[in-house]
């Protein structure tokens, strides 16, 4: 009886002193290289500004609410990448020249936090004001909806305008006379 | 004894089976009642406020992180008990990225010659074009005290200037150079150029 307690007790323990160990692997963030070359040519920049709108009144055991208006800018660069030009995407004959160009995709986005400024705040007597943490938290959501709907902005269409005009240009000064861009 | 034995494996049982339903269902709603509910950021309409024409030609990508720190001192409470509050301090983690390369927009005719099936072209100087430190990139690692919008500003402008200072020292002006300098080159070799010389004025 006495070893039968034993090993209850003992397997209790360890099934208790497991649980204690049980780890959720962090995630795995991928190793970024530090420096590259690309290629790619920015042929046109958009500046977009947008109001945040932020509030919190939603946990019903917090007494007050809390609301926030943020103004930001961000600005958006949008071009071809040249890297992915083959030769066999231009074609020379003579005087002539016809170029076939990538498909324009978004270079860069920035949005400094410099150009972040909160306007207006109101806050509940009951409740903290917002912390950095937490404005950067809004600010982050912010820039997300600014991500989604920038290739709605038509700027991936004015990148491939501008890079047509500045590869007709370019090749023009380059001594050619007919210069097709497509 | 026996009894111990009983209560320690009854007290046991009792843990474990806390832990299961707490991992299960049953407990899920209560956690979830007592949970605060993250700050709503409402859909708002975008303005375009500037549309602008570049050529830039980005070459060089650079990716940095680095930790930007302040603190101040706090003034003694004017009303009893007068005592020093803590100091208050804000370090960020703040990611970025660096693009650097050649402004072709400053490009004109007189950067280029053309003999026969040869062209010389010389190429502005390779710079900095940009520096995204966007809100995603920045990690609040610790807050104590009340920072304004405009100190975060400030510290992650401290930030963005040692990112560049970085990116010097790894020569990221010099590598711009020679990559435009190779891209050029590739370029007008395929539009049919026999000999293509691509002058960079601080490479040359």
């Amino acid at each position: 009886m006495v070893q039968i307690s034993k090993k209850i007790y003992l397997a209790a323990t360890a099934f208790v002193l497991l649980c204690g160990c049980a780890k959720k692997e962090p995630p795995q963030t991928p190793p970024l290289l530090q420096l590259r070359q690309i290629g790619q040519l920015a042929t046109a920049e958009m500046e977009v500004s947008k109001v945040v709108r932020a509030r919190d009144e939603d946990t019903w055991y917090k007494l007050g609410e809390r609301r926030m208006l943020i103004t930001c800018r961000a600005r958006i660069k949008a071009g071809v990448n040249l890297e992915q030009l083959k030769e066999m995407d231009v074609v020379q004959q003579g005087g002539s020249i016809l170029i076939k160009l990538p498909p324009p995709q978004i270079i860069s986005f920035s949005m400094p936090p410099e150009a972040i400024r909160v306007s207006y705040t109101d806050i509940g007597h009951f409740r903290d004001p917002f912390s950095q943490t937490e404005t950067n938290a809004i600010m982050k959501q912010a820039e997300s909806q600014i991500r989604r709907h920038a290739d709605s902005l038509d700027i991936l269409a004015r990148a491939k305008a501008g890079a047509i005009t500045f590869v007709t240009r370019f090749f023009v000064q380059a001594g050619f006379e007919e210069v097709i861009v497509e | 004894m026996k009894r111990i034995l009983i209560n320690v494996v009854l007290l046991v049982v009792l843990v474990a089976g806390s832990w299961w339903l707490l991992q299960r269902a049953a407990i899920q709603p209560l956690r979830e009642m007592f949970r605060s509910k993250p700050i709503v950021v409402d859909e708002s309409p975008l303005l375009v406020q500037n549309i602008r024409e570049l050529a830039q030609l980005m070459t060089i990508e650079y990716y940095d992180e680095v930790v930007a720190d302040s603190s101040r001192g706090a003034a003694l409470l004017p009303f009893p008990p007068y005592i020093i509050p803590a100091r208050q301090s804000l370090v960020l983690v703040v990611k970025g990225r660096l693009l650097a390369g050649i402004d072709l927009q400053q490009l004109d005719t007189s950067h280029i010659r053309i003999y026969n099936d040869t062209i010389s072209i010389v190429l502005p100087k390779a710079e900095v074009l940009e520096v995204e430190v966007n809100p995603s990139g920045i990690e609040t690692f610790s807050e104590k005290g009340e920072w304004s919008q405009r100190a975060v500003a400030a510290l992650t402008a401290k930030a963005r200037d040692q990112m560049l200072r970085n990116a010097a020292a790894q020569g990221v002006l010099r590598r711009a150079d020679e990559k435009g300098k190779q891209l050029v080159e590739q370029l007008l070799l395929y539009a049919g150029y026999k000999n293509v010389v691509v002058i960079t004025p601080d490479l040359d």
